[in-house]
């Protein structure tokens, strides 16, 4: 197993945890994944989401950096949360809840741990 | 069929890839391009594509600030020529093990799409090459990053047109950075600094260290937002007196003519564009009212819409 297929793998650890997979922002590229990967989204479509959020961002004139994006469904959480401190081409950690077993406001912490690890 | 050592008429790049894999060989495959490349093999996985069409693993750490140039120096420096150049960047703490994988992963699939960017017309395969400057520990196969190459290349085309042209653009900005633009992403930004209507997406992704695919997507979705234009194409109003501009078609064109090129253009035909702009009206017109300033070159039109010719 690679390094970073090892990473994401600890993404699991978090509760309500079913996938997870980590995505190069701009060509939508998987670099690796693990879990249940039928539950993933698409990773061009779960990197264009976060364009749309930019555009989102931008319309409303925010001085701000995009962190996540958290879509909610009746079952599930999807959160792509951005790699932070990335120079070059950034990342991002799509990770998918199972809602019934999850506390998105925790899951938001750990995942966004997760991501300061990855970028560590 | 096994090619080793022998110079291939070219029937198919990938077929040869995956005869390679299926043959668990070790060495370089070294494409004759323009541009060239050299494929490194260890038992049938490719652990690196180098070539001079995307920057490598050594580009992506260094020019985007990962590891300064000091620190890559002094690693390399104290690496023997047969050593392991990873291995010294890691034990020095210059980079960690899980972040120096993602950039020779990166490098490795960028550098395939770059290739296939260009038909080239012959390669050879060297068993005993010698091995990449940085690579991956555990290979990718070959049918993974053909596979990968096709969906890079099915992305651009959907979003702009053909990859081939695109690669040719120079893009320009039509906003000027100002106070506003913190509301923009940070590769947003890089990029708006970086293009200046003379270099290409591929120049531009040399510069800031980036994947030259992941340049060519964010310049398209710039240009769908009206942030960068392509200076090579003609506004119908600019007049520049620093660059040639492509001359307009005149109606005197005989009708089937060959394709000319325009001098100052890099390509014949221009992308398409009129069905591609995604972006909501609404959107471009609050992007536009952001509190940037208008760049004093950039002409009205580009300003005001997005083209849609």
């Amino acid at each position: 197993m690679s390094i970073m297929a090892a990473s994401i793998e600890r993404v699991l650890d978090c509760q309500g945890s079913l996938a997870a997979m980590l995505v190069e922002r701009a060509t939508g590229f998987a670099h690796t994944s693990s879990g249940d990967e039928s539950v993933l989204p698409d990773s061009a479509e779960a990197a264009e989401d976060f364009h749309l959020a930019y555009d989102i961002l931008a319309s409303t004139r925010t001085e701000t950096e995009l962190e996540s994006v958290v879509v909610t469904t009746a079952e599930r959480h999807y959160v792509t949360q951005a790699v932070p401190g990335g120079n070059g081409d950034d990342l991002l950690l799509v990770v998918v809840l199972d809602r019934a077993r999850t506390n998105i406001a925790l899951a938001g912490y750990q995942i966004g741990d997760h991501a300061k690890a990855l970028s560590a | 069929m096994s090619t080793v050592g022998s110079e291939q008429v070219p029937h198919s790049l990938s077929e040869d890839l995956r005869q390679l894999r299926d043959d668990a060989f070790t060495g370089v495959l070294r494409v004759t391009g323009p541009p060239d490349a050299a494929i490194h093999f260890s038992k049938g996985l490719v652990t690196a594509v180098e070539t001079p069409a995307a920057p490598g693993a050594e580009t992506l750490l260094v020019k985007a600030g990962r590891v300064s140039d000091q620190a890559w120096t002094a690693a390399y420096e104290a690496v023997p020529a047969s050593g392991d150049l990873a291995e010294e960047l890691v034990s020095r703490g210059v980079v960690s093990a899980g972040a120096l994988e993602l950039v020779c992963t990166a490098a490795l699939f960028d550098g395939a799409f770059a290739l296939a960017l260009s038909t080239s017309p012959r390669w050879t395969t060297e068993p005993a090459g010698s091995g990449p400057t940085l690579g991956l520990r555990v290979g990718i196969d070959p049918e993974i990053m053909v596979a990968e190459s096709r969906r890079r290349f099915a992305l651009l085309s959907r979003s702009w047109g053909s990859p081939g042209e695109l690669a040719r653009i120079r893009p320009a900005p039509t906003i000027q950075l100002g106070p506003g633009s913190s509301a923009l992403p940070p590769a947003y930004r890089d990029l708006l600094m970086q293009a200046n209507g003379r270099r290409t997406p591929r120049d531009i992704a040399f510069v800031l260290g980036r994947g030259v695919c992941a340049v060519m997507a964010d310049t398209v979705r710039m240009i769908d937002r009206g942030l960068l234009d392509d200076a090579t194409r003609p506004g119908p109003t600019e007049v520049s007196v620093s660059r040639r501009l492509p001359e307009p078609q005149t109606a005197t064109e005989p009708v089937g003519s060959l394709p000319q090129r325009a001098p100052g253009s890099t390509a014949v035909r221009r992308p398409p564009d009129a069905e591609r702009t995604s972006v909501s009206s609404e959107v471009l017109a609050k992007l536009r009212a952001s509190g940037y300033g208008r760049h004093p070159l950039a002409g009205q039109s580009t300003a005001a819409e997005p083209e849609t010719n």
